[in-house]
């Protein structure tokens, strides 16, 4: 079993199409972390700026530091993992098995003392060993960036924050990797497969959370439907109260993308959602439960799934074409 | 009268008008005392909270039809006001019960309600109440039994095919 996870590891390191999507996320993520670290050092040096005048002349009375977030740097990130982040686990999660049915290698691993059980959670270990390792990259060089560049104070609990951050995005990758894992065992054809998984990650990504704010009454008009209507919030209250069901629906779409419930943990993780900037990031967490749970037990059953799905699968030594 | 008298009582007229602009307006601003006994509330979204408002006259004179005002988060309701208005004696104290409705669509967050209460031109002060909304644990139960039942039915499915 080791042995599969080792060689997971080091044929990604092979793979020029993991390697490309991978520098290319990590190229995105360092200029956004720089651009954002650019931005608050702007508004830091201002701020300085400010006090020193005031002092010069001769002002006792000094304004407060403004509330300059340096974790809103991060908050492209999240755009980046919802979309590079989730592609590149795609991408891996199918070349996995893939490899093995093009090069008829499954048939003869599973020949070897190993249950096909093992050989899935081996596959799957070593893939997350390598989305892991991305996570821990790219918050390394977020820290750095942020403590280099940005000059703002940075607190332990915003090292907690970003650090239970990067753990969510590497959650939000892992449940790419398993879908794309079980749709590669599932189907007989894992080209189709892949086609499909990108069908599916569309569907959860983009569509279903773009339903949810569509649906939105007040996002129907530019500048909002109620204010443009002239009403006040009362009114905009009674009128809401009486599509409860509608909103109940809206709601029920929205709840079913895992991309949103990343996005809404994250905001608020770096405090781009006002409201959490008193609690640490374990309060958050524990606040966050359900959107956490929203990423996590997904993945569970689809890998428990997929354990089902292949333990009976017949038509393992079929040799597939490559890419 | 002298210059020198003059110019005192002419001190103390300042002094009194001035004496009876800060307690004037002190009055304005103290003589409506706003409660609440709850210093945290923790909601689950798609239910109801009860807020209870203490309000008390410290005037001198009495108050007629003391109101509540919430300043509420969007889409959130205030389903019911007990009762709707109150008149209060110099001393006397009274309570509103208040039941928020909080929107299903509301995601886990915190809030802060700024309540305050108002009989007329006068506007007590403002109390803040920290609101934590908290997503429904029926949803976290389901959640656990599903994974509950598919391990199980992994289980039973390996047990019935064999391990291979």
């Amino acid at each position: 079993m080791y042995a599969i996870v080792r060689k997971e590891i080091q044929d990604a390191f092979k793979n020029r199409l993991y390697l490309l999507i991978a520098a290319m996320l990590m190229v995105l993520v360092i200029i956004s972390v720089i651009l954002g670290a650019l931005q608050v050092k702007a508004n830091v040096d201002a701020y300085n700026q400010s006090i020193e005048f005031l002092k010069s002349i001769g002002k006792t009375e000094l304004p407060e530091a403004p509330n300059l977030n340096p974790l809103s740097a991060l908050k492209s990130y999240v755009n980046y993992i919802g979309i590079l982040g989730a592609l590149i686990a795609i991408v891996q999660g199918n070349l996995a098995i893939a490899k093995d049915k093009r090069n008829g290698t499954m048939p003869l691993i599973l020949t070897r003392h190993i249950y096909r059980d093992q050989y899935l959670s081996a596959k799957l270990i070593g893939n997350m060993a390598l989305l892991l390792l991305l996570s821990v990259s790219i918050f390394a060089i977020t820290l750095l960036s942020m403590l280099l560049i940005s000059r703002a104070p940075i607190t332990w609990d915003d090292i907690a924050r970003m650090g239970v951050f990067s753990f969510l995005s590497f959650l939000y990758m892992s449940l790419f990797l398993i879908l794309s894992l079980f749709l590669a065992v599932l189907s007989r054809n894992t080209k189709r497969a892949l086609l499909l998984t990108v069908v599916i990650w569309l569907v959860i990504s983009s569509i279903l959370p773009q339903i949810g704010d569509t649906m939105d009454l007040d996002n129907q008009l530019p500048g909002g439907f109620f204010s443009s209507m002239g009403m006040n919030k009362e009114e905009s209250q009674k009128i809401l109260d009486k599509f409860s069901m509608y909103e109940t629906i809206r709601d029920g779409i929205e709840e079913m993308s895992p991309t949103k419930h990343y996005e809404r943990a994250s905001f608020a993780l770096l405090n781009v959602k006002p409201g959490f900037e008193s609690n640490t990031a374990l309060e958050i967490s524990a606040i966050k439960w359900f959107d956490i749970a929203g990423i996590l037990a997904p993945g569970i059953l689809l890998w428990l799934g997929a354990f089902i799905v292949f333990l009976k699968r017949e038509d393992i030594n079929e040799v597939q074409g490559g890419y | 009268m002298t210059g020198r008298k003059r110019m005192t009582w002419f001190l103390v007229a300042i002094l009194c008008i001035a004496l009876f602009g800060v307690f004037s307006f002190s009055a304005a601003d103290s003589s409506l005392a706003v409660t609440s006994n709850e210093k945290t509330l923790k909601v689950v979204n798609g239910q109801t909270a009860t807020l209870h408002i203490g309000v008390t006259n410290d005037g001198s004179a009495e108050m007629k039809d003391i109101t509540v005002q919430i300043d509420l988060p969007y889409k959130w309701m205030i389903q019911s006001m007990d009762p709707g208005t109150v008149s209060l004696l110099p001393g006397e104290s009274g309570e509103f019960t208040v039941v928020l409705a909080v929107p299903a669509s509301e995601n886990a967050s915190t809030h802060t309600l700024n309540v305050s209460c108002t009989s007329g031109e006068l506007t007590s002060e403002i109390i803040n109440i920290p609101v934590a909304v908290v997503t429904n644990p029926v949803f976290g139960y389901a959640i656990l039994g599903c994974i509950i039942l598919m391990i199980a039915g992994t289980v039973v499915y390996f047990r019935r095919n064999v391990r291979r």
